[in-house]
This record gives structure tokens, sequence and C-alpha cells, in this order.
């Protein structure tokens, strides 16, 4: 699973450099935020916009993730295409999950 | 004049490889005159079906076929998912939309919701014993607009 990281002001920037986040890399992903939030990375804006597929084993790896942080920190999506949006409105999980277009402005949200 | 065929994928039963499957039938199902979106809805049905059959009706063992048929006929395309390991207990019924507390993250399944995008996202659905095989059947219709 290749990502990239970068702490800015307290927000952890995490960048998806697969092109699926499906079954196979799933738990890469779904390992990599549990480590971030052990770590005490509360704050989490997951930048999706190398991603063009997306099935139930990643959007589960995403909730993971959600239910980690609790009430205590806030996970964000930015940059996430239509057709992975429509993903996120069928399941629900844009309810769950405050979705931006730009990962920059999924960042700034989380700052604030 | 529309375009009509029969091809078959098959894959050994390793996750590593869906993507092999899934991005095969997108391309075929965008020759075929769908949208992007539907073919990426047609696309994520079969990787779920696929998926099912690596994990539960063989356990996530390798070495073993999962085939796809996909047929694409005038209004339609029809893929068959088909393993020859455990048949899955299957009810028929839709599955119901997942019900999402915004507020209680806690109780938020991380896993189960494959069955209800393969229903969500394809126009017919049916599962099936045939001698030794078991059959996943996923239709999706091509819009007529689309098909002419």
């Amino acid at each position: 699973m290749e990502l990239e990281q970068q702490l800015e002001n307290g927000v952890m920037r995490l960048k998806v450099l697969e092109r699926r986040l499906d079954a196979r890399t799933a738990a890469g992903l779904k390992d990599k935020m549990a480590e971030l939030i052990q770590a005490g990375n509360w704050r989490i804006a997951l930048d999706l916009s190398q991603v063009q597929f997306v099935d139930s084993s990643g959007l589960g790896a995403i909730v993971s993730a959600r239910k980690q942080l609790g009430s205590n920190g806030d996970l964000v999506i930015g940059g996430a295409c239509d057709t992975l949006l429509s993903m996120f409105k069928l399941t629900r999980l844009d309810k769950v999950f405050r979705i931006f277009n730009q990962t920059d402005d999924a960042v700034a949200a989380l700052r604030q | 004049m529309p375009q009509t065929g029969t091809i078959t994928l098959t894959i050994d039963s390793r996750i590593d490889h869906v993507f092999l499957v899934g991005s095969a039938v997108n391309k075929i199902c965008t020759a075929a005159a769908l949208s992007e979106q539907e073919a990426y809805e047609a696309e994520v049905s079969v990787v779920e079906a696929v998926n099912n059959a690596i994990e539960h009706a063989y356990d996530n063992r390798a070495g073993h076929p999962v085939e796809v048929v996909v047929t694409v006929d005038n209004d339609r395309i029809v893929f068959q998912v088909c393993d020859w390991g455990r048949t899955l207990e299957w009810t028929g019924e839709r599955p119901p939309a997942p019900i999402v507390n915004a507020d209680d993250t806690a109780s938020l399944p991380e896993g189960g919701r494959g069955l209800f995008i393969m229903y969500a996202f394809t126009d017919a659905i049916d599962y099936r014993r045939r001698g030794a095989k078991n059959v996943l059947t996923l239709v999706k219709h091509v819009p007529r607009a689309q098909a002419a």
C-alpha cells in the first residue's frame, strides 16, 4: 500500500497513492491509519484524489479509522472523484464523513 | 448495430488478482456504451461477487478458479460469477439500506456492505448451484438510447 503522509499544523494529510482501494489494499490503509491514530494523530484528512476505484473493503478500512478516532478526533475526505462519491452516498457514509472536493479544503476544515 | 458477444475471464482465487477481472469488466461495459458511472457500478458489483467467492466459497485459499462469464446482449450485460467451492446461504432478499447514525460511529459496521452494493448497482441478481458449480448472476441493463 503506497501512502504519502504530511503533518500540517496538527492535521495529518494522508494521501493514498494507489489507484484502487480494494480488498488487496484496504488492509494496508487500515493498518497505517491505526498506527497514525495510536501515535496521537486525531485529525486526519484522507486524500483520495489518486484513487479511481473503491469497494466495500476500502470503505470498511476508512470506517475502521473513524471508529478508532471516536468522539476525540475527526477524519475527513478530500479529492474523491464522482464514482467514489457515489459509493459514499449509496452506503450513506456521506452522512458520517465530511467530504471536500479539494484536500486542501479538507485540511483547512480540520484546522478550524 | 449494437455489438454482442460472450467472453470468459478466469482468475485464480487470490484477492490480489481481482483487479484483472474488475478492469476488464469496466472496459467491456464502456465498449458496450454504458456511461462511466454505469461501468463503475458493474465493475464494483462484479468485484464484490468475486471477493465473496474467494473469501466465502474458497475460505481465502488460493489455487481455485473463479470464472466470470460476460455476455453483452442488445439491451443488457450479464455477468455470471462462478466458483466450485462452498455454496453460500442465499435468501434472495434485497438487503436493507444501511442505517447510519453520524453521532454514533462506534456502532458503524466495518463490513457487510457488499451484497447491498450488488443489489443497488445492478438490475437483477440471482444465485444458484448448478452441479458442482455456484453461479451468481448479475444483470446490468443498457439504457435504450445508449443501446441503439
